[in-house]
């Protein structure tokens, strides 16, 4: 018999064609060959459905013109010499990025990720002001990243670190450096959510806003959202860091609260050494520590980690 | 170095190999798949130029987004699934913009191998393979079934390759296969004049097609 409800066999292509490519099991066979017996009109569907499978089988492929090839190299040198400029314009911002938030120790990866989250906020915070609820989650992830960093002000380390740069860069006037010096400005974080249970946990949601340069460039065309990892050997260090700490990094769609495990983070991150475009919207990035003395293992190499959404001018 | 291109493993290393740059693993990943990348482009758009066109756009975007290939799928998918989303672009464009198609219609009836350098191979451009039937009848279909029929009853891939590159579900390639099989036999009958194709064999149907 044929499925419940079906008169014909036509009338399930999806079982006419595994019967007509063999491959149905033995008891749906009998059914569809039972059905075809008695079925005049659906013999007809199906020797017409082998005829027009041999026509089209039997048609055959042609050559692509010579010149396909040597087009598509020529055409990929250009790529690759248009994205490798563009590569490298990034690769000088996220230099000078770096040197300005480099610290010389770093403990957990959490506290780094604390320390820039509130060096930022309270940055932004004291440079334009936003609403009180950002104020109130700033100031409560504050009092957790006192806790953490135990010796120098990480919030004066920072500031002088950005001040020096504003020095020394003011004079090579370079659209880059531009960018470098007016990023803190134009940047705006908001903190979200809040942390849980003892370990040094923060949920944030980081989005800088890019200065003109940036903005402007071809990378970001068309595109919402990336996920930045700004360090010399950055996956390497989050990798690390994971595995040796038993930490635990999510990142997960704020909005639909899909988690992405760390493996899929890293793979991500992988393809895309400096940039991954994760999704349209705003991530949750939380890291959790480890439990004592399961983080000895952990040897920076003087690099911040940070995962930032960037949102590009639309 | 020996390479494997039909081993999983051969794959997987020429494609690390080519996402280095290498330029030998490049044109090796481009011989391996022009063929097919090509038609496929062919049939879902109907003239040489245009197909041309899109099978250096798919390359070039595939190459260049190497980094962006995962090991967990299939390099063959995945191009394909370019070349796929490339076609149905121009496609898309060539809607919008008519007078562009009109444009293009005219250029591919009147240019000759002298006008475009490397398409003299096999003469005509024209006599792309098909008879004009069938080429007439495939590019009748939609385009949701005629991609289908293409890559499965025309280029060899299978439900389950064909799922993958059109990211749907394998019911849907299959009952689009069926569907698309019924509609050329309709149109082909109809082409050729009432006559009953039901009578006609297997070879017979394809040269009665050839000869009308």
């Amino acid at each position: 018999m044929l499925p419940d409800g079906y008169l014909h066999l036509t009338e399930c292509p999806e079982l006419t064609i595994d019967y007509l490519d063999g491959g149905l099991p033995r008891r749906a066979l009998r059914a569809v060959e039972a059905h075809l017996e008695t079925c005049a009109d659906c013999r007809k569907a199906v020797a017409e459905q082998k005829r027009i499978a041999t026509l089209m089988q039997s048609q055959e492929q042609v050559n692509p013109p010579h010149a396909l090839k040597s087009r598509v190299m020529a055409g990929l040198t250009a790529e690759t010499a248009a994205s490798k400029e563009r590569y490298a314009a990034h690769a000088r911002l996220w230099a000078r990025l770096r040197s300005a938030w480099k610290v010389q120790t770093l403990l957990p990866a959490v506290a780094a990720l604390l320390f820039l989250s509130v060096a930022l906020g309270v940055f932004i915070q004291t440079q334009t002001p936003k609403d009180s609820n950002l104020s109130m989650d700033v100031s409560e992830t504050t009092s957790q990243a006192a806790s953490a960093e135990s010796s120098d002000s990480p919030m004066s380390e920072y500031s002088s670190a950005l001040d020096e740069r504003g020095r020394t860069e003011e004079t090579e006037g370079t659209k880059t450096t531009a960018a470098v010096q007016s990023m803190p400005a134009t940047a705006l974080m908001a903190v979200s959510g809040t942390p849980t249970s003892v370990g040094q946990t923060v949920y944030g949601t980081l989005s800088v806003e890019l200065p003109p340069p940036l903005a402007s460039t071809q990378w970001l065309e068309g595109r919402t959202t990336y996920a930045v990892v700004i360090g010399s050997s950055d996956l390497a260090l989050l990798a690390d860091f994971l595995r040796a700490t038993g930490s635990r990094v999510t990142v997960s769609h704020a909005e639909e609260g899909q988690e992405a495990s760390v493996e899929a983070i890293v793979r991500a991150l992988a393809t895309y050494p400096r940039m991954v475009r994760l999704e349209e919207g705003n991530f949750r990035l939380a890291a959790q520590a480890a439990p004592e003395g399961q983080q000895d293992g952990f040897k920076p190499d003087q690099d911040i980690l940070l995962i930032i959404t960037l949102t590009p001018d639309s | 170095m020996p390479h494997s291109p039909n081993t999983e493993e051969g794959e997987i290393r020429l494609i690390a190999r080519a996402q280095t740059g290498d330029e030998d693993a490049l044109e090796i990943l481009y011989r391996e798949h022009e063929r097919r990348a090509y038609n496929l482009a062919l049939r879902m758009l109907g003239d040489p130029w245009s197909a041309a066109d899109v099978a250096q756009d798919a390359f070039i975007k595939a190459f260049s987004s190497l980094g962006r290939f995962r090991e967990d799928a299939k390099f063959s998918t995945w191009l394909h699934r370019i070349v796929v989303n490339t076609a149905y672009d121009y496609l898309r464009k060539r809607r919008d913009e008519p007078e562009e198609d009109e444009r293009l219609q005219h250029l591919a009836t009147t240019k000759r191998d002298s006008d475009t350098p490397g398409m003299e191979r096999g003469g005509d451009p024209a006599s792309d393979g098909l008879s004009s039937q069938v080429k007439k009848a495939l590019l009748s279909l939609e385009e949701d079934f005629r991609v289908t029929i293409v890559l499965c009853d025309l280029l060899g891939f299978t439900y389950r390759e064909a799922a993958e590159i059109l990211e749907v579900e394998q019911g849907t390639v299959k009952s689009r296969i069926f569907r698309a099989r019924a509609r050329l036999a309709r149109i082909l009958r109809d082409d050729l004049g009432g006559e009953n194709v039901d009578s006609v064999g297997n070879n017979g149907a394809a040269q009665a097609v050839q000869e009308t």
